[in-house]
Order: C-alpha cells, then sequence, then structure tokens
C-alpha cells in the first residue's frame, strides 16, 4: 500500500505527468471563472481528448480540472457577484461586499488559502477512506449495489431542486433515456426511431453537455451578464492569509462537512456551499456581521467546496457509483481510458488510485497558487463580453459531441437533447438528477434483475443492504421533515400559480415520450421490454403528485416554477431562448447543406457580426481561428467532419481545413 | 568536355544512385507514419479481448513500418454486436481500423439473428489465437469434487442443487458454459446481464456458483485467489487433428468434458445436445481474431501478418501472449479462414436443440 503511494507520487512528479495535471487544471480554472461552465462541462468538453492517452496522463489532466474549478469560481463569485459554478454560491454573500468595500484581494486571497486546504485535506480524507474501504468492498454484492443506486437516485431526486417530485421524476427520465438503444441483456435496439445511431445508448457526452452547457450558455447570452468593466481587485494579499490563519479551525470543520457531505450521493456541489455557510453562521460569534462583507463568510463555504471533491471520489472510485454530475462525466472518461472502478481498480491498479489522490492535492496546491501569482491577469477574464464567448463555446459543444461516435446522430442528439435541457432549466426541473438517472440506468436494469434472480427476496436479510435500506428511508424523511421552502413563493416569484400553460406543454411532452417508450417496450420479451416498462411507469407514478398540483393548486408552489416570471427580469431579459435555438437549428441545417466545418464558420461569424457586433474583418477573423483549430485537431485525430448536401451529392471535395 | 567537371559527375552518378534506390522498393511499399490506428474492440474495458488488443497496441506500433499510434476503441453492446456491425461497416480500408473477433461475435454470428449485420468470413484475418477454457465450481457452497474424483456423485449434486452461472445475453458466447451444464443434466439457473469480468466478480463474492475462464486467466486469476474452495470440473480442450476432443496442454491434469461424462454415464456422449456443445464450445475455443475490414488490399494484409510474425517471436511479447490464450495452436492470415469456416458451420440437429432449449427456457428466438 505504502509501495504504492510512494510509486504514484514518483510518477506523478514526473515532467510529462505536472505538464499534463498543469494543462487539466489552466482548463479547470478557466470553466470554473467562465460563468455558467463548470466542472461537469469542462470534463464534457475535455472527454474526447483523453481517449487513447495513456490512462496515467489521461487521469492528471482530468482530475487536475475536476479538482481546481471551484477554486478559481470565486472570482466571478467575490468580483463580480455571480457565481462562477454552482458551488460558490454562498461565496459571493460575503465575498462581494468585501470586493465592493476594496478588499476584493483579501477575500480572493482568503478563499484560494481555503480552496487549497480544504482541497489537499479532501485528498487525505480520500487515502484513508480507501484504506479502511478494502476490507468491505468484497462484501458489497449485487443487492448492496442495487441499494447504493437506490440511494444515489433517491437522494439526487429529492435534493436537487425545490420540488422532490420534479427531482425524482428527472431521475426518472434518465433512466427512460438510458433505456434507449440496446438492450443489455438481448442487443435488441429500443425504441432507436429507425436510426443507425441508437445501435449504441446515448452518449454521455451528449446528454452531459446538452444538459449542462447548452441551457447556461443560452441563459448567460440573454441575461448578458458581462460583466464590470473594472474587476474591483481592490488589496489585502496578505491579510486575506492571515484572516484564514485566525480561522483555521472554521476551515477545518468546513472541510470536514465537505468531504462528508461530498460523499453522499446527490448532495454533490449545489448545496455544500449552503451547509458551511450556515455551519459557520451557527458556530461562530457575530453573527449579524455576516452578509456585510465578514471574511468567514468566505472561508467557510470555499474550504467545504474543495474539499467535497475528495469525499466526492469515494462511493466513485469504489464502487463506480457516482454522486454528482461531474462525477458522472469524470467515471465516463474512466471508463473511456480503460479503467474499471471497484474492486479491481483498488486491488490490482492502488497505484492509479494513489495517482489520483496525489492529483487532487497537487492540482489544488497548483491551482490556488496560480490564482494567486495571475490574479490580476486572471480577473481579466472576467470583463470579456459573453457574446464574444458564447458563438466559439457553442462552436466547442458541438465539436466535443461529435466525438462520441464520430456522426451526425451525435450533432442532432445534442441539439434535441439540449432543448430538454434549456425548458427543464426553464421550468426548474434538476438537471444533475437526469444526468445521474442516465448514467445509472444500465446498472439499474441490470442489478435490480440480478439481485432478484440470485437472492430472490433473501436479499433483504443482508446486513449492508438493510443499513442502505435505512439510510434511504432516512434521506427520504429528512428531506420530507427539513426541506426548506423556497424564499420567494409570491404570486410574482418563478414559483407562481399564474400562466401554466407553458409548463403544462413541456409537461405533455414529456407524457408523450413516456407513451412512445412505453409502447415500443410492451412489443419486446420480458429481458429487453422489463426495464422500459418499469422506468416509464415510475416516471408516471413521480409526476402525478405534479400534475395534480399543477391543475388544482390555487396557490402558488414549488410544483411551478417558470424562470421567465421571475419578477423584474423578464423585461430585461434579451430576446428568448427560443431566438437562440433557432439559431443553432440554423447552424445544423445549413450545415446539412454544406458540411458542419462550413455550417459552424458561418454561425460564428454571423454571431459575431451580428450579437457581438464585431466588424466584417475581425468576425471573419474569429471564424477562421476556429475552422483552423478544427482543421488541426481533424488531422490529429484524423477525424472526418460531419459532410452537407454539397459533399454528397454534388460531390464536391473542399481542401483542407474546409473538408 | 562530357566528363569536365568532377562535381557534376559525382552528382549525377547521385541522382542515378537515388532513383535506382527508389526504384528498387515496391511501388506500393505500406507505410503508416504519422497515422493513428484504430482498433475497434467490441466490448468493455477490462475483459479478455480488450486485454488483448491492449497487449498488441504497443507491439504493432513498433513493429509496423511507420511506427503509427495504435489505440483500442471500445465499442461495447449487444454482447459484441454492436462494435462488430460498426467494423464492418467502416469503409476505412488502408489498415488503420482493425477489428477484434471473440467466441461472443462468433456465436452471435454462427446463431444467427437480425441484429447482427456482419460476416466475419468476409474480414481479412491477420492471426486467429485458440484459447482453452475450463470449468470451475465453488466446492465449499455446492460440495463437488471435480474432475475424475467422484463424476457420478458430481452429477448427482448438480442435478439436484441449482448451479447458478452468469451469462451475458441468453445467445452469447458463456451459451458454452450452459451448455457443458446442461448436458450432465444439471439444473442450471442463470443470471443474464453478466460480462466476463463481472462473472469472476460475482464467483468471488460466491453470488453464482460455477463459472468458465479462458486456461490462462483461470491459472492466473481464480487459482488460489477465492476466500473458498474452487474446484475445476473439466476442461473444453480441443479439436485434435482426428477430430477427437484432446485435454488442454496448459491444464493436462484435468479430463475434458467427454471423459468427464464417461466416467460419470459409462458412455460417450451423443446426440442434439452434445452436438450443441461440440459446436459452441468449439466457437469458445476459436477464442480471438484480429483482422482488418473487408477488401483491405493484399499489400496492407501481408504487412500486417508479418508485423504479427515478428511480435510473436519477441520473446517478451511471446510470454505475454502465452499468459493470455496459453498454448493452443495459432493461424495466421488465410490458414485461418477453414478453421473459422468449420467452426461457423452449425448442425441443423444442434441449432434445433438450442432453439427449443432457448424458447422453452428463456422465451429467446433463435
Amino acid at each position: 500500500m505504502i509501495d504504492a503511494g510512494i510509486a504514484a507520487l514518483v510518477a506523478i512528479t514526473s515532467p510529462v505527468h505536472i505538464l499534463h495535471l498543469f494543462f487539466g487544471v489552466i482548463i479547470g480554472l478557466v470553466v470554473g471563472i467562465l460563468p455558467g461552465l463548470g466542472g461537469t462541462a469542462g470534463l464534457a468538453l475535455l472527454l474526447p481528448f483523453v481517449f487513447g492517452m495513456d490512462p496515467s496522463l489521461a487521469l492528471a489532466m482530468m482530475i487536475g480540472l475536476q479538482s481546481v474549478t471551484t477554486t478559481s469560481d470565486t472570482f466571478p463569485s467575490v468580483l463580480m457577484g455571480i457565481p462562477g459554478t454552482s458551488g460558490s454560491q454562498a461565496t459571493v454573500l460575503d465575498g462581494f461586499p468585501l470586493a465592493k468595500k476594496g478588499e476584493g484581494a483579501r477575500a480572493l486571497s482568503a478563499a484560494f488559502i481555503s480552496s487549497m486546504f480544504g482541497g489537499v485535506f479532501g485528498a487525505l480524507v480520500l487515502s484513508v477512506a480507501i484504506f479502511f474501504a478494502m476490507p468491505i468492498i468484497l462484501a458489497v454484492g449485487f443487492g448492496e449495489q442495487m441499494m447504493l443506486v437506490v440511494l444515489a437516485l433517491t437522494m439526487v431526486g429529492m435534493l436537487t431542486g425545490a420540488n422532490p417530485w420534479k427531482g425524482l421524476a428527472a431521475c426518472g427520465l434518465g433512466l427512460m433515456l438510458g433505456s434507449l438503444g440496446a438492450a443489455p441483456f438481448t442487443g435488441i435496439e429500443r425504441l432507436d426511431f429507425g436510426t443507425d445511431y441508437l445501435i449504441d445508448p446515448l452518449p454521455l457526452v451528449v446528454v452531459g453537455l446538452a444538459m449542462f452547457a447548452t441551457p447556461e450558455i443560452i441563459d448567460l447570452l440573454r441575461r448578458q451578464e458581462t460583466i464590470s468593466e473594472k474587476p474591483l481587485m481592490g488589496h489585502g494579499w496578505a491579510v486575506g492569509f492571515r484572516d484564514w490563519m485566525s480561522n483555521k479551525w472554521l476551515s477545518l470543520r468546513c472541510a470536514i462537512i465537505g468531504c462528508l457531505v461530498g460523499a453522499l450521493p446527490g448532495l454533490g456541489g449545489t448545496v455544500i456551499d449552503w451547509i458551511a455557510y450556515g455551519h459557520a453562521i451557527q458556530t461562530t460569534n457575530n453573527k449579524e456581521r455576516y452578509g456585510t462583507g465578514d471574511i468567514r463568510g468566505v472561508i467557510a463555504p470555499e474550504s467545504a467546496n474543495n474539499a467535497k471533491e475528495g469525499g466526492a471520489l469515494v462511493p466513485t472510485l469504489l464502487f463506480g457509483i457516482p454522486g454528482s454530475g461531474s462525477m458522472a462525466i469524470l467515471l465516463g472518461g474512466f471508463v473511456l481510458i480503460g479503467i474499471e472502478p471497484g474492486v479491481d481498480m483498488v486491488t490490482y491498479k492502488l497505484d492509479l488510485v494513489y495517482l489520483i489522490i496525489w492529483s487532487v492535492a497537487l492540482a489544488n496546491i497548483i491551482g490556488a497558487g496560480t490564482c494567486f501569482v495571475l490574479a490580476p491577469q486572471i480577473s481579466k477574464l472576467t470583463t470579456i463580453k459573453y457574446t464574444l464567448l458564447a458563438p466559439i463555446m457553442f462552436g466547442l459543444i458541438f465539436f466535443a459531441a461529435f466525438q462520441a461516435t464520430r456522426s451526425w446522430g451525435d450533432l442532432i442528439a445534442l441539439f434535441i437533447v439540449s432543448l430538454l435541457g434549456i425548458y427543464m432549466k426553464r421550468f426548474g426541473w434538476p438537471r444533475p438528477a437526469l444526468l445521474i438517472g442516465f448514467v445509472l440506468a444500465d446498472q439499474v436494469e441490470e442489478l435490480v434483475y440480478q439481485t432478484f434472480t440470485v437472492y430472490g427476496l433473501s436479499v433483504f436479510e443482508r446486513p449492508i443492504v438493510l443499513v442502505l435500506v435505512g439510510l434511504t428511508a432516512l434521506s427520504v424523511f429528512a428531506v420530507i421533515r427539513f426541506k426548506k421552502e423556497p424564499a420567494d413563493l409570491s404570486a410574482t416569484g418563478p414559483h407562481t400559480n399564474q400562466n401554466k400553460l407553458p409548463q403544462l406543454m413541456f409537461l405533455g411532452s414529456v407524457f408523450l415520450f413516456i407513451g412512445m417508450l412505453f409502447v415500443d417496450a410492451i412489443q419486446y420479451d420480458y429481458l429487453t421490454g422489463l426495464f422500459p416498462i418499469f422506468a416509464t411507469c415510475l416516471t408516471t407514478v413521480f409526476l402525478m403528485p405534479l400534475c395534480f398540483q399543477l391543475v388544482t393548486s390555487a396557490a402558488p408552489s414549488t410544483a411551478f416554477f417558470d424562470s421567465e416570471r421571475v419578477a423584474g427580469t423578464s423585461g430585461g431579459l434579451l430576446k428568448s431562448n427560443e431566438h437562440y435555438i433557432f439559431w443553432l437549428f440554423g447552424m445544423l441545417a445549413f450545415s446539412a447543406f454544406v458540411g458542419f466545418v462550413i455550417g459552424i464558420a458561418a454561425f460564428i461569424f454571423l454571431f459575431l457580426l451580428l450579437k457581438a457586433r464585431l466588424s466584417v474583418l475581425r468576425s471573419g477573423l474569429g471564424a477562421l481561428a476556429f475552422v483552423l483549430f478544427l482543421g488541426v485537431l481533424s488531422d490529429r485525430l484524423t477525424l472526418q467532419y460531419p459532410t452537407g448536401l454539397l459533399q454528397d451529392a454534388a460531390g464536391v471535395d473542399l481542401p483542407w481545413p474546409l473538408q | 568536355m562530357i566528363f569536365g567537371n568532377p562535381a557534376k559527375v559525382m552528382l549525377t552518378a547521385a541522382a542515378g544512385l537515388l532513383v535506382s534506390i527508389v526504384a528498387v522498393l515496391p511501388a506500393s511499399a505500406v507505410d503508416f507514419s504519422g497515422k493513428k490506428i484504430t482498433i475497434i474492440t467490441p466490448f468493455k474495458e477490462g475483459g479478455g479481448t480488450d486485454g488483448l488488443a491492449r497487449l498488441f497496441a504497443p507491439y504493432l506500433q513498433k513493429e509496423l513500418p511507420g511506427n503509427p499510434d495504435v489505440i483500442v476503441l471500445n465499442q461495447p453492446g449487444g454482447g459484441g454486436v454492436t462494435g462488430s456491425n460498426k467494423f464492418q461497416r467502416t469503409d476505412v480500408k488502408d489498415g488503420t481500423v482493425l477489428g477484434m473477433g471473440s467466441t461472443s461475435t462468433f456465436v452471435a454470428y454462427a446463431i444467427g439473428g437480425d441484429k447482427v449485420k456482419y460476416d466475419p468470413m468476409s474480414w481479412e484475418p491477420i492471426i486467429l489465437m485458440l484459447r482453452g477454457a475450463i470449468v470451475y465450481a465453488n466446492s465449499d457452497k455446492m460440495g463437488l469434487k471435480g474432475g475424475l474424483n467422484d463424476p457420478k456423485g458430481d452429477v448427482a449434486i448438480a442435478q439436484s442443487k441449482p448451479v447458478v452461472i452468469g451469462m451475458k445475453t441468453p445467445t452469447s458466447a458463456e451459451l458454452s458454459d450452459y451448455i457443458s451444464w446442461r448436458i450432465i443434466g444439471a439444473n442450471v439457473k442463470p443470471v443474464f446481464g453478466l460480462s466476463t469480468s463481472k462473472q469472476r466478480k460475482a464467483y468471488f463474492r460466491q453470488e453464482i456458483m460455477a463459472n468458465v475462464d479462458g486456461t490462462g486467466p483461470y491459472l492466473k486469476k481464480v487459482v488460489g485467489k477465492s476466500d473458498f474452495n474452487t474446484v475445476p470440473m473439466f476442461s473444453f480442450g480441443y479439436d485434435g487433428p482426428d477430430g477427437n476432443r484432446l485435454r488442454d496442454p496448459d491444464a493436462p491434469e484435468l479430463p475434458t468434458m467427454e471423459e468427464f461424462y464417461q466416467a460419470a454415464f459409462g458412455k460417450a456422449p451423443k446426440g442434439p445436445a452434445y452436438d450443441a456443445y461440440r459446436n459452441i464450445t468449439g466457437l469458445r475455443v476459436m477464442s480471438k481474431l484480429i483482422a482488418l475490414p473487408p477488401g483491405t488490399p493484399k499489400e496492407v494484409v501481408d504487412t500486417y501478418i508479418a508485423a504479427m510474425k515478428r511480435i510473436a517471436e519477441d520473446p517478451k511479447a511471446a510470454k505475454a501472449i502465452k499468459k493470455t490464450v496459453g498454448s493452443l495452436p495459432v493461424y495466421y492470415g488465410e490458414a485461418a479462414k477453414p478453421i473459422m469456416a468449420g467452426g461457423f458451420k452449425i448442425k441443423p440437429s444442434a441449432r434445433d436443440w438450442m432453439a427449443k432449449e432457448l424458447g422453452e427456457k428463456f422465451n429467446v428466438k433463435m
């Protein structure tokens, strides 16, 4: 065990590993700063490139990215008052007031130290947890795995949104999406819409980007949040460090909370910062100062949100059961480079486990260090106009999605699932729940069947199964008992019961999908059809209370949610979701005629010209740069981009890089 | 005047030499410099086929002209059918796409079905490797003795206690495991949805009671690795020149199923069930194929065969290959085709028996 740890330390400190780790850290820092992109979308973008890499290098890169998004997301939280990722929402409360007082640097400095401490502490806990978990792992059979999956799904479902029924139904939708394509027991293609594309199940990268990248980019475009003219950096770098020193026990307690909560599936990054913030208020003096620029309000969430990564890796590495969206994508990355988490990994590939642990620690140190040194430069990133970034980001996500199976189907699937993501965001359906459901669909299908084939009902005589059943029941109870109603339940807030038609239409589309899958499923034999029937019925059951409330409730409630109804913002929003959906549709439609490369180039050109109001020359240069980028990658990865009628029907062979 | 300038003479001679060197080289020399070679593996990471592809990848990189990058692309799904369909459809014929064939894909092809849109006989084989397999069981839970220790008693146990085994799908390669227990009249209870690596894990957790592994993986990953007593029952062996099953050279002390049957029942196995056993275990032993897509030019195929033969002579590679596939025969290029053709020919009696068995037991149409 110690040998493996040392061997991994030697490996990770080799220049080539450090270089890959550093590269991952840089991307992680950037996606952390850009509002709208977090670890999930960042990893999904990286995934196509790790394919075929040496596993240890790919791990260094992925872990590097994953570990630091919650370090750099402090920049927009503190300097602009906009959380860079969902993990630093609580940081805004005291960080932004500090910046307004001219103490931005102090807040950043304390935040980076806290992040680094939390991250390294998380790595430490991870290594201890792996050591103690090894004896248990052989006792985790079909039944235990099944219950772990059930626990993950219920917790994600019930905790990630304001309304538990919506969350559970979103999990169900994820299971349904995961049941499309080849059935695991028989290989029969379920509901393939007559396409070859769904011989395989939907690719994870496509679903991940559609859930987390497209909706966020469109949302930011609509809000046009660019951002202050000048970042409010201020002063106080040394003060921030001393602040942390005098609050080191608070930082430690929050790091412990981060690890524990992170290890529980489902809570993920979205609530940990709030839990830590709440803990800080409860356990310290001078409570009234919180919210007005108290440095402790920065230290607490930042210590916790980096520490959670170590904790979240425990279930991911030991059982292959991810607890958050980004862990789900990371798991996909493991599979891509040939690593199967679980017993085999912790017995035969312990060096890789330690490589991951060291990478987490090192990435946190490098990430925080980079933020310190380059703070003035990095903070300028927050002033870039979003309309300049957005077309490039759209180009990148379509490119990344295309890497999944390298077919037109990827682009179309990304577009269609993105529609789902956009409207789930609008109507308050938790998207992490869908992603976890999607990732776990195969396991649910296999494990439920295998458990009852092997054990029958005697599975409930196994102690670990019973403990997990208890935990699940407890978590359901706790959610029902303690879940807070959101603050704004007024008639003008997003939870209003006015104008329900759009929500009903969305619900109708969900039912249409349920119906299609159900009708398709009942024609198959038992082994093929049972799971989609199960998933559709389950989702319907979860939707029933929601339908009931939607139709009957006369007062605002969490069953209702329409972000378009947020008072005061609808007037300030520029353009509608549909406006940008139309832009993307136009890009795909044009690509169908001229091929993806020219299609995306035209898209970027027009977007820069009309939305960012750049000159013709500059817009052209932007598009050209992206085409060159695609061209270089097509050489490097031996890619052939999707072609259109121009190439197929007219037989035109375009020269590099336009092919 | 003609030889006036010595420098010019030298230059002309050098140019002439260069031209003649270029002329001697074959016009279509295969060169993969700067290319990326993708080995399509129709299974998830971690299985035997994936392991073999990953074992060969660095050696191919070393031995192929131009030292291209060689990567393994896993295309799991449908018990190997999805990835094999994809390989069959590929229109890259320049040698930059390879496919892995394995028992699972062969069984699916031989049994047929509308999902199977590939034909391994149309592929260009580079190397076909046979691999023995061993049936083993949890003797603590089952009370089996294994081998020729007490065949009559073992048969009595297997007929009374359920023999829980893992299978990927009803028509996957583990059909050979199923049939080998059925043929001695055992009460087999398969659990579907388990890949080879998951079967082994479930076996170690004592959730399935018996399993089959390739002889190499069995010796390396099973013997002495369980917390309980594991006994080998019998081996599938391999077809000798006279058509009889011979003992596995890597486990010579273990009887073949035929010997076990003879000792237990006092007669040689016969009939449609045995035909099915011979067919399906034959496919199982015909274990791993590395092939180029149909229509690949001959010089590309020959380049690969030459590279593969050099790899087989590399002592380090040979040792690793022996560890994975054992010491059964290996066939290169065209020599593999008759072996494959023999394996794919399923006797009608065997097909009928399997169709009936799968239909009655699992409601699966063949």
